[in-house]
């Protein structure tokens, strides 16, 4: 494997702005179903703890073991592709999938997924949720390259399958450090 | 080291370690390198009643005095030290090699013009050096014989040069001790006795050498033939820093070498190393292409099944038979530096064992595991699921034999008849591989098809796997760290034999009354009846859970 690109979340940066979620929305012009989401995962409404997900572009993908129509593929830099023109709807590969990200799109009665903004990354750019993070909490990394100092496979308290080996690492946020003297 | 009337003198092997005589060749006599040199005579002073004993006969086959191949027949006889033709004109006739051979006399040909003067010199020189005990270091460091063979670049050429200099076998193999070329062999010893002879010296190596491996980069030992007869082996690492190429081995019946024939081998190993980085770097080069087609069959990234039938036919696989997929990965190694050296000898060894039960198959390395694809002929469909696991489990038992320190689990994909249906197969065996971990123990081969339930459980969180099981077990784990039972062991080897009494008892080393006995313990425990499918099955699962809980911890 030459690359495998995946998503390197920065929790700490996170403000829940959701522009990756509206860029994303407006690049692929409809609004349902959505490809990248944003998920408020802290305890309560105290800490603000935002998520943003997508497809995970596993590097075991359930979705291309389900497919009897032959409609997913992953490229040689780790990108798992749905081809609709082969897509019969069977909706096999939303149950298999352990993150639940294809969706039926209901006005072509055929899945769709996030494509990593494929046709940007191959003219050399990033794909749109990751150039509109304006906070920079959203990175393409390769993770067959070393990755920054803390980051993680996996969120505390955030269960999250991993037989399919998601392509997303995780950065946690830090302790809040409070300089100033409480009065 | 005076001769018979105290002259000075050396071995004819000796003399050719200096320049320009290494760069004779041997035609015929070696046997006789260890006689004894003490001047340089030309053929133009010899007479057939010229005395030359401890001479180097210099004879040049361009000055048309007379007949001097039937001059040398006579000489012969006469037991000179050893001959050197300058600048042969002809094939040197076979009467003449013949004799060589029966008086063990050295026969040399020299291709580049060398005068008598020239030869004195490098004797009294050869004289001057090994007074100083400094002829050995002069040998080893001299590096002369890779000039002289430097446009022979084959390896064949290496090993026979190297088998006829030390009148011997000399073979090499690769890192798991399989032949890739061999010099030199005894009619005596057959191809099967030669290959019980490395399997042999291959045991000797690991269990002596095991745990200095990295450091040494040559050994010798003794093996017994069949019949009995003591070979003295020699072994020379191939190796540049962590990339290992084979080794080159040499056996000798009869006297061990001397320091000189351990010179030339050292420097024949040299030769070997930088032939073998040429062909390793074009192998890679090839390797990389190979395994880019190979990623895109595992992960349909074909446009249709045309263009892969088309393409697999470029690497010379024919991808309209149905084929059947899986895969091996190392369960465990001592360190990862050497990981990358211990998946290419594992797919080295799995090569070596698919040649011999198929004409065709697929083999690559992906993502640190061997992933091999073989065809299924027509016959085999209906009994694909039981073939490929007897397959894997006679390879496992290959692996174990070659490489006994290592530990590899399989994972089988189901069969499908078309080929871009391999990227599921792929998938199926991924899963196999990594959720067999969780029922099985190290050194597991499963199909897809055997995984069961696991399958279902593998979708749920661990978290709430974790509460799940814990509700279940929750009672009895308290107890077992309470009163130090093993209840838990218990039940869960129990579900693994199927609820046989006799079989978990003996696994177990208890009486089957004893087992008995716990087992109604653990129903009061967990206050549950094992007369009840409900509840044998939510403890039946549970356990699954445990142990999977356990090995992912």
């Amino acid at each position: 494997m030459e690359k495998r690109l995946g998503f390197l979340i920065d929790l700490s940066k996170c403000v829940g702005c959701k522009s990756c979620e509206i860029a994303c929305m407006n690049k692929h012009h409809f609004t349902q179903p959505r490809y990248r989401r944003v998920l408020n995962i802290g305890p309560g409404n105290n800490v603000f703890e935002f998520l943003s997900l997508s497809c995970n572009h596993c590097l075991n993908p359930e979705c291309i073991r389900v497919c009897t129509e032959h409609c997913y593929k992953k490229r040689r830099d780790g990108i798992v592709l749905h081809d609709p023109a082969r897509c019969n709807g069977c909706r096999r590969c939303e149950g298999a999938c352990p993150f639940s990200v294809p969706k039926m799109n209901p006005q072509t009665r055929k899945i769709s997924k996030c494509n990593f903004c494929y046709e940007l990354i191959d003219q050399g750019f990033e794909p749109v949720c990751v150039s509109v993070c304006i906070v920079g909490a959203l990175r393409v990394v390769d993770l067959t390259q070393p990755l920054p100092l803390g980051s993680q496979k996996t969120l505390p308290d955030f269960p999250m399958i991993q037989f399919t080996k998601p392509s997303i690492r995780f950065l946690l946020p830090n302790k809040p450090i409070y300089s100033g003297r409480f009065s | 080291m005076d001769g018979k009337n105290g002259k000075q003198c050396c071995t004819v092997q000796e003399l050719l370690v200096i320049e320009p005589l290494n760069r004779s060749v041997i035609v015929a006599g070696w046997s006789g390198k260890q006689r004894k040199v003490s001047r340089v005579v030309g053929i133009r002073a010899v007479s057939p009643t010229t005395i030359l004993e401890d001479a180097l006969l210099i004879v040049y086959p361009d000055e048309k005095l007379f007949d001097w191949e039937s001059l040398m027949a006579l000489c012969l006889p006469s037991s000179a030290a050893a001959i050197m033709i300058i600048n042969p004109q002809r094939v040197l006739s076979q009467q003449l090699v013949e004799a060589a051979e029966k008086y063990q006399i050295p026969l040399l040909c020299h291709h580049h013009p060398i005068t008598e003067t020239d030869a004195v010199f490098s004797l009294e020189l050869v004289f001057k050096l090994k007074e100083q005990e400094k002829l050995i270091g002069f040998a080893e460091n001299s590096g002369l014989y890779q000039v002289a063979v430097t446009f022979q670049t084959d390896l064949p050429t290496f090993l026979k040069e190297l088998s006829m200099y030390l009148q011997t076998t000399v073979i090499l193999v690769n890192s798991v001790f399989q032949i890739l070329n061999e010099s030199g062999r005894n009619e005596k010893l057959t191809s099967q006795g030669l290959e019980r002879i490395i399997k042999s010296i291959y045991q000797q190596y690991r269990q002596q050498h095991d745990s200095d491996r990295i450091f040494q980069n040559r050994y010798r030992g003794d093996v017994c033939t069949e019949s009995g007869e003591l070979i003295h082996y020699y072994i020379d690492k191939l190796c540049t820093g962590s990339r290992m190429f084979g080794f080159l081995l040499v056996l000798k019946g009869g006297k061990h070498l001397n320091e000189l024939d351990l010179c030339r081998m050292g420097q024949t190993s040299l030769l070997c190393i930088k032939e073998l980085i040429n062909k390793n770097n074009i192998q890679q080069i090839e390797t990389k292409y190979k395994d880019q087609f190979i990623y895109d069959l595992l992960y349909n990234n074909f446009e249709n099944e045309k263009a892969l039938i088309q393409r697999g036919r470029y690497w010379g696989w024919d991808l309209r038979v149905p084929q059947q997929l899986f895969i091996i990965e190392l369960d465990d190694y001592k360190t990862p530096i050497n990981k990358d050296q211990l998946l290419a000898e594992l797919t080295l060894v799995a090569q070596s064992f698919l040649k011999v039960k198929f004409r065709q198959f697929i083999i690559a390395e992906q993502q640190e595991q061997v992933v091999i694809i073989v065809p299924v002929t027509a016959e085999d469909v209906k009994m694909c699921k039981e073939n490929i696991k007897n397959v894997a489990k006679s390879l496992e038992d290959n692996i174990r034999e070659v490489l006994p320190d290592l530990r590899v689990s399989m994972g089988i994909g189901k069969f499908y008849s078309t080929g871009v249906d391999l990227c599921r197969s792929y998938q199926e065996a991924k899963q196999a591989l990594e959720l067999g971990r969780f029922i099985r123990d190290k050194g597991h081969i499963t199909h897809f098809e055997d995984l069961g339930i696991i399958r279902l459980l593998a979708h749920v969180s661990m978290e709430q796997l974790d509460d799940f099981y814990k509700e279940q077990l929750q009672a009895i784990i308290d107890y077992d760290a309470k009163t130090s039972t093993k209840f838990l062991d218990t039940l869960q080897t129990y579900f693994e034999m199927n609820g046989d009494f006799n079989l978990t008892a003996e696994k177990l080393y208890m009486h089957p009354n004893t087992l008995r006995n716990h087992l109604k313990k653990i129903e009061e425990i967990l206050d549950v009846d094992f007369q009840k499918m409900e509840n044998l099955l939510t403890l039946s699962v549970a356990c699954k859970i445990s142990k999977m809980y356990k090995t992912s911890h």
